[in-house]
């Protein structure tokens, strides 16, 4: 893999989002959902608190759905449209696809995380918060958006379907939000042990993101999203190299 | 071989392999944590760690855990984690003087048994209703034992706090010992209508838990013997030998820390149910034999009214709640910063203080550690007896400007105010309140019932500025600087100053508009006395239009102060709406403006193409 080869395939993909208006649509959906999301069901305004909790509550279903609309495309659309052939043939290592094409999705997806900067200033500006806790909750936010996206991105290559891509995305994800409540550890209770069933409450984005966004930024958290991410992408490219012996 | 690993066995290994690295990481790496919060909530803090390093009694923490009954409980598994990892770097710090165990009491144990023993709380969790333990007891040498019984994980940002205490009062042989010198009825007293014993002041509470308290009755002679510090509390009419103990125990290196009052709300007469003994007693603290020693003013008769720092009262009227120009909210701002004692607090409540201030020959130096607001002036205590609408009091109240001192620091050489040679001086260490109801529940704490047991709830800091300024008198600042940290309210400071904007412009209003209703009342009442006593049925035309003029302008007036009312809290309001619509639209506006802007170059762009291409 060399670094050269990933940033052109970023590159080419990044400015892929914004030749088509999918991606300013999504943005604003994005903006507009977070912002009504912050001040009708969080009541930023009615609680006078100078803090962002009602705004990244709800960032993990928010990205539920539209991480995997961004993602659901990655590989789908190539193979529907027999692209992926033309790609792999260029002169570049399916790993860096992967990891380019994975790169500009996710800087996608920072682009609109950024764009929500007056939250950020409105709330210097009606009192004075702690800015430490809002950097690290945006970092876990984007982190957290990197992992869904880095599943969704290998659920793409699964299927020509886009459809179908989201809709596995969407499943998965959420699996990956709630693994650390009692409905999900329920299924696995008694044939497993503790051990794993700790490994499993381990793998909830709720709990990392929730633990990032108090303000501290722990190695664990963050090896555990460069884990989810990594480990998918190298799903992402086995299930391409599995395609392509099909 | 390689192609193997690009197959379903290849994805299922690597399912493994990355469950298996998750829960290595969950179980093994351990503190390696950027803290960007700005107080560092999450890091150990100085005071912590020289508290741990300065310990000498070796320190026993058990720290008691359920696993079992907690294995449906990941948030509480992750407390559990952070509880232990700060035990293990607290062990860490404190160099072999600590030393830190995990029990977990599964039932029908020993272990259960014996945290039962030390009260540990069981909370019942799951369906199965298992008993949850997770509490820290604490043991020294010399048989001293302190318990958490039960550690809430929101209380998180308290954590450190709670051990720390717990260390340092393990960590001391004897607890310091503090005498308490009342003229309230701090310990609860009797309920004269249920006869039952009431619940003690919380604040009571907290410094119990700390020191070793001793109460001493007002009509005794002297302080008990070993007092570190004495805490006076509303002193009235304390008999002169006791007075003169009082500045013995001073001049022999004691500690003061006074609250006095120029108007206790919360006294109480012997019998409450007199409503004219609650209406004719003295509510004013005593202590000017020494004050005048020292050349500290007290406006016993006076009070500090502050439109700036006024909290919201409910008037029980069923009206809305109003301003109360006598009990304050002392914000951040107007706390001594650079002192322990109020450095890190946010915020703690007064009713009726007075102001403090040096006479010229006064020898000490004062530094205050509370004040008032500059919208502040001083007003009658008279004024508070037969209150009824406490919104008068802020139309009532003239602002002079000035910052009044309501809680001050104090230190000097001092002349003795009992003793036959004058030249005999001392050195005093106090530090003064000019509050007593400062320390009354109503305006610091709530209880609230939390699994059984009874939790104070503190909505300001006042219980904390007592225990700070103890430990600080006694000479710990250590504690202190990490206890002063846990609470940090973060309000919109906008919005409160559009809301006191808003209310000085109604109360102007009200103010122009009631004076106007009040000279057509005496206009009206002049025709009517003019008229004399005679034919009292029969108006004069005159009269009779001013009379309807009178009734037209009563309900104008009356029409523009609801109007005044209504607009109070327009400014918010709309200050609401548009912060909504810069977040809500601004952005998707400019982005959607972009995206059509991009579009339409391009189609131009393609348009010139296809033209150019047309001409070839």
């Amino acid at each position: 893999m060399t670094a050269r080869n990933i940033t052109t395939i970023m590159r080419r993909e990044l400015a892929g989002y914004f030749a088509t208006p999918v991606a300013y649509v999504f943005i604003v959906i994005f903006l507009i959902m977070s912002a009504a999301f912050t001040f009708y069901l969080g009541g930023f305004y009615e609680r006078e608190i100078a803090d962002l909790e009602p705004f990244f509550r709800f960032h993990p279903w928010l990205y539920l759905f539209l991480v995997p609309a961004v993602g659901m495309r990655l590989w789908a659309e190539e193979r529907k449209y027999g692209t992926i052939e033309l790609l792999l043939t260029l002169p570049l290592t399916v790993s860096e696809a992967v990891v380019g094409k994975f790169l500009a999705a996710w800087l996608f997806v920072g682009l609109a995380l950024a764009l929500t900067f007056p939250i950020w200033i409105t709330v210097n500006v009606l009192g004075d918060p702690d800015n430490g806790v809002i950097v690290a909750a945006y970092l876990g936010s984007w982190l957290m958006a990197g992992g869904m996206l880095a599943i969704s991105a290998a659920l793409s290559a699964v299927t020509r379907n886009q459809v179908v891509a989201f809709i596995l995305s969407v499943v998965i994800c959420f699996g990956f939000l709630l693994s650390g409540l009692p409905m999900v550890l329920d299924l696995f209770r008694g044939w497993l042990p503790q051990t794993l069933l700790d490994g499993i409450a381990n793998l909830s984005f709720l709990a990392h993101f929730t633990s990032i966004s108090r303000g501290v930024i722990d190695l664990r958290d963050l090896i555990y999203f460069a884990l989810v991410i990594g480990f998918w992408l190298l799903a992402n490219r086995i299930i391409l190299e599995m395609k392509k012996a099909d | 071989m390689s192609k193997n690993i690009y197959s379903a066995t290849g994805l299922a290994l690597l399912a493994v392999l990355f469950l298996a690295l998750t829960i290595l990481i969950g179980a093994s790496l351990r503190g390696v944590r950027v803290d960007l919060t700005e107080q560092g909530l999450y890091t150990l803090s100085p005071g912590t760690i020289n508290l741990l390093e300065d310990l000498q009694e070796p320190v026993t923490l058990e720290f008691y855990f359920s696993e079992e009954a907690s294995s449906d409980l990941p948030m509480v598994r992750n407390f559990a984690r952070r509880v232990q990892e700060l035990l293990d770097e607290m062990a860490d710090q404190a160099g072999g003087n600590l030393e830190v165990e995990r029990i977990d009491p599964e039932p029908f144990t020993e272990a259960e048994d014996q945290a039962a023993r030390y009260g540990l709380e069981a909370v019942p969790v799951g369906s199965g209703g298992e008993e949850l333990y997770l509490g820290i007891v604490g043991t020294n040498m010399i048989d001293g034992l302190e318990v958490l019984p039960f550690l809430s994980p929101g209380r998180e940002s308290f954590l450190e706090y709670e051990l720390a205490r717990m260390i340092y009062l393990l960590g001391r042989p004897d607890k310091p010992r503090v005498a308490l010198l009342s003229g309230l009825d701090m310990d609860g007293g009797v309920d004269m209508q249920t006869g039952q014993q009431r619940e003690p002041w919380a604040v009571l509470e907290q410094i119990e838990q700390m020191f070793d308290v001793e109460t001493v009755e007002v009509d005794a002679d002297s302080l008990p013997e070993a007092t570190d510090v004495l805490v006076l509390v509303h002193p009235q009419g304390l008999p002169e030998a006791l007075l003169s103990d009082i500045e013995g125990f001073l001049a022999g290196g004691g500690r003061l820390l006074a609250f006095v009052d120029p108007f206790a709300e919360t006294a109480m007469p012997d019998n409450p149910q007199d409503p004219m003994a609650v209406m004719s007693m003295d509510r004013t603290s005593n202590l000017e034999t020494l004050f005048e020693a020292w050349g500290l003013e007290f406006s016993s008769d006076q009070f500090v009214a502050d439109a700036g720092l006024a909290l919201q009262v409910n008037t029980g009227q069923g009206g809305s709640p109003v301003r109360h120009a006598a009990i304050l909210g002392v914000t951040r701002e107007f706390m001594n910063r650079d002192d322990v004692v109020t450095g890190e607090l946010d915020a703690v409540n007064l009713a009726s203080a007075g102001r403090l201030d040096l006479s010229e020959e006064s020898p000490l130096s004062l530094e205050p550690l509370l004040t008032s607001s500059e919208q502040a002036g001083l007003m009658d205590v008279g004024r508070l007896e037969m209150l009824s609408d406490p919104s008068e009091l802020m139309s009532e109240m003239g602002a002079t400007g000035e910052r009044y001192t309501l809680a001050a620091r104090l230190d000097g050489e001092v002349p003795r105010a009992f003793g036959d040679d004058e030249g005999d001086g001392y050195s005093l260490n106090a530090i003064v309140v000019s509050d007593v109801d400062f320390l009354a529940d109503r305006y610091w704490v709530q209880r609230q019932r939390f699994f059984g047991t009874s939790v104070l709830d503190p909505f300001a800091g006042n219980g904390d500025f007592v225990v700070n300024a103890i430990d600080n008198l006694i000479g710990n600042a250590d504690l202190i600087s990490v206890r002063s940290r846990a609470t940090s309210s973060r309000p919109f400071t906008l919005v409160d100053s559009l809301r006191r904007e808003a209310e000085r412009n109604l109360r102007t209003t009200e103010q122009r508009l009631e004076s106007e209703l009040a000279e057509t009342e005496r206009r009206l009442g002049e025709l009517q006395q003019a008229r004399g006593d005679s034919d009292l049925a029969i108006l004069t035309p005159e009269q009779e239009a001013e009379l309807d003029r009178f009734m037209e302008q009563r309900l104008e007036i009356r029409r523009q102060l609801r109007q005044v009312r209504r607009e109070l809290d327009q400014d918010i309001e709309a200050l609401g709406t548009r912060i909504k619509i810069i977040n809500i639209a601004l952005v998707p506006v400019l982005v959607t403006a972009f995206a059509l802007a991009v579009a339409w170059r391009r189609s131009r762009r393609q348009k010139a193409r296809h033209r150019g291409g047309d001409s070839e």
